[in-house]
């Protein structure tokens, strides 16, 4: 390493530190990957199938949703219904709360579905509808109406979205007739933000992790789950999530309002990652669980020390993600097959934005060498001057390098079959340079 | 063509004011557009024989307003000034500042100004209401000239240095000035020395004292101006001198508004000077 890179380095619990000191200069509007709560808030009403998001402010925001890829429009036709009351110039000046009043009498007489999410975006919050008074009492028998302000421009986030959403769902539990819980069951919120098969092979991953366990799954939080279902949620004995923190807001409201025990493992990632997932799941279950002499176990450890042994032991691994969980699961993969991971482009805002979730992991011994960096040529430098290290990022920029592409909307990634399939591509990706001539390579 | 826009605490008089000397310009054979930018929309009621008339935004939430025609929006009253109410939603609902904000944008689109080839356009705009769209009179393209009406007392003194705040703000981006203040007299303790001192502080002057007298609210009971209602009355003279006054003026300012502390002083000093003479 070059002096004026070693100036640039440091550790992640550092940065970590420095954004909870309130000592990073944090420019907003930065974070492409977090978007508002709107987003976030729309995300997780939007999974369950009998309720119909209502966006009250202008169309825009809806309308984007339905062709941004996470949202599901990579593969099928988004054929979930949802409104909008589609502000115009009129509505801002003369209040939208009419509009609002006739919009969910549209859906009730349309679709008169069990739940009616009404939220809001900036436009509708800047002039201040009063969207509770409006639709408080709208609702129908055997309806629930609820509502959300989630303008991106008061500063909250993605994640306040979700989690907004998600503490409006628990009340909504906590007034159904009560149920018993179920011993020995588990509820699974598996991998988000991708769909199709794949989405279905993470999910059944995930159910035979915790079947391996000996465990019942109650119910599965999955895009097109029935209301009811939804709401009985609240009968199993224990949540657990292949992303943790996303679903953490909703684990605390149940833990709180049902005694669901909350299972904090996350990012089920390679071998290392996903023993520790069902070890800490199984101890949370009062379960006595030895996986080590498991034939599948075993052969993934024979798997892994061929991919540790064709990586050779403590090559550098550089790994460039803006996402929190990416990170963290990343990294953890990377020293999984003996790689020495060094972390490049975190933004700030996603520190700041999941600080509770980083300090978290600070507490529990986690922490990796970090890089700063403002651009893509200060990555292309650290790189080159690593001599011959395996990059882990989603983009192009390396031509030369062992690429290991982690864009894994296709591929299976959690658990132990998702180990499997990794190891698999790390073995490939060794074998594979980026070529030289790419096009990227060409335009520079 | 001058754009004057007259500025104030609500319930100071603007209105009564704007009207009288709308209807003083017109007599001095000045074509007159009195543009009331107040959610009541009523600043042109005594010009047009006591009755509100139509309001933009009324009409624009009947029949849209890119549908709007010249002849809707304008009304011709008293003097042959040409009168507009912007209009607002009701109260506690919407946003009356994009309102005016969208007003302003129709007139312009209808071009109102030179198809009516106006000299005066006077702005009667609600002061204590800070929002961005009550602003809009004092940005780029319309008003040059500023006056602020104020009293004695002291919420329209302190409204006045409120309004004088934006002024300072927006005059040294373009060409908006301020031309004085005008004291509509309440007859409050120390009313001339008082308003004065914050003319003297914000680096202008008092262009006019209005006095009280009854003869405005005679006037108004019949839904006319003084210079309708009451032509040869002093008080009629005073609207017209002050519209003089106000034509002839050549004193403009960029204001330098006081703190809050400042305004405090200054009060209090005035009140001290009184209780010692």
């Amino acid at each position: 390493m070059t002096p004026a890179i070693e100036e640039r380095m440091g550790l992640f619990s550092e940065l970590v530190e420095a954004v909870e000191a309130d000592a990073v200069h944090i420019r907003e509007g930065l974070d492409m990957h977090q978007f508002c709560a709107y987003w976030g808030a729309h995300e997780i009403f939007g999974y369950i199938d009998d309720c119909v998001c209502l966006v009250h402010g202008t169309a825009g925001c809806m309308s984007n949703r339905r062709f941004l890829l996470p949202f599901g429009g990579a593969d099928q036709c988004h054929m979930e219904p949802q409104y909008t009351t589609a502000f115009s110039e009129h509505d801002v000046i003369f209040g939208g709360e009419r509009k609002l009043a006739e919009a969910v009498a549209l859906v009730q007489e349309r679709h008169d579905p069990r739940l009616i999410a009404v939220i809001t975006n900036c436009c509708a919050d800047i002039i201040g509808d009063d969207v509770g008074g409006v639709v408080r009492g709208m609702q129908r028998e055997g309806q629930r109406v609820v509502w959300l302000h989630t303008a991106g421009f008061t500063g909250k986030s993605y994640r306040k979205g979700s989690e907004e959403a998600f503490r409006v769902l628990a009340g909504l539990m906590a007034e159904a007739p009560a149920k018993p819980v179920v011993p020995g069951t588990i509820n699974l919120f598996p991998r988000r933000w991708i769909w199709g098969e794949n989405q279905k092979r993470e999910a059944a991953e995930g159910i035979r992790m915790l079947e391996k366990l000996g465990l019942r799954v109650n119910s599965i939080l999955r895009k097109g789950i029935p209301y009811e279902e939804f709401l009985d949620l609240r009968t199993a004995e224990a949540n657990v999530s292949q992303c943790f923190y996303w679903s953490m807001a909703l684990f605390e409201e149940m833990a709180t309002r049902f005694g669901t025990k909350s299972i904090k493992a996350s990012n089920p990632i390679g071998l290392t990652a996903s023993l520790a997932w069902m070890d800490a799941t199984a101890r949370a279950m009062n379960l006595d669980v030895d996986l080590h002499d498991d034939p599948e176990v075993a052969e993934l450890l024979d798997l892994r020390e061929r991919v540790r042994a064709r990586l050779g032991g403590g090559r550098k691994a550089v790994i460039w993600t803006q996402t929190g969980e990416k990170l963290i699961g990343l990294a953890k993969f990377a020293r999984d097959v003996g790689l020495d991971p060094i972390v490049v482009g975190v933004d700030p805002a996603v520190v700041r934005d999941k600080v509770s979730m980083f300090r978290k992991e600070v507490n529990d011994g986690f922490d990796v060498p970090l890089y700063l960096s403002n651009y893509v040529e200060e990555i292309q430098e650290l790189v080159n001057s690593l001599g011959d290290p395996v990059v882990l990022c989603n983009e192009d920029y390396f031509p030369g390098h062992a690429v290991f592409r982690y864009q894994w909307n296709d591929q299976q990634a959690y658990g132990l079959a998702g180990a499997r399939s990794l190891y698999a591509e790390m073995l490939t990706t060794v074998e594979r340079r980026r070529s030289r001539y790419s096009l990227l390579g060409e335009v520079v | 063509m001058r754009h004057i826009a007259i500025y104030g605490k609500g319930g100071i008089g603007k209105s009564t004011l704007s009207s009288n000397l709308s209807a003083a310009i017109a007599e001095q054979g000045l074509t007159v557009m009195q543009i009331g930018c107040d959610p009541k929309a009523d600043s042109t009621k005594n010009l047009t024989g006591g009755r509100k008339i139509a309001s933009v935004l009324s009409l624009a939430e009947r029949y849209g307003i890119a549908k709007l025609e010249l002849e809707q929006v304008v009304t011709r009253g008293f003097n042959d000034v040409y009168c507009v109410e912007a209009g607002g939603p009701e109260p506690g609902i919407g946003c009356a500042g994009r309102g005016v904000i969208s007003v302003m944008d129709c007139l312009k689109e209808l071009d109102v100004f030179d198809e009516l080839k106006i000299d005066v356009v006077l702005y009667d705009v609600l002061g204590d209401v800070v929002c961005g769209g009550f602003a809009v009179p004092l940005r780029a393209g319309y008003a040059d000239q500023v006056y602020e009406v104020t009293s004695g007392e002291m919420m329209a003194l302190y409204a006045a240095n409120n309004i004088a705040r934006a002024l300072n703000r927006f005059g040294q981006r373009g060409k908006v000035r301020l031309g004085g203040l005008i004291c509509n007299q309440r007859n409050a303790f120390m009313e001339r020395e008082a308003v004065e001192a914050l003319a003297a502080s914000l680096g202008s002057r008092v262009t006019a004292f209005v006095p009280r007298d009854n003869v405005v609210q005679e006037c108004e009971m019949q839904g006319k101006t003084v210079v309708e209602g009451a032509p040869d009355s002093a008080q009629a003279n005073v609207y017209r001198s002050v519209a003089h006054t106000i034509l002839t003026n050549e004193a403009y300012s960029i204001p330098t508004p006081l703190t809050d502390d400042e305004f405090e002083e200054l009060l209090v000093r005035v009140k001290a000077e009184g209780l010692a003479a």
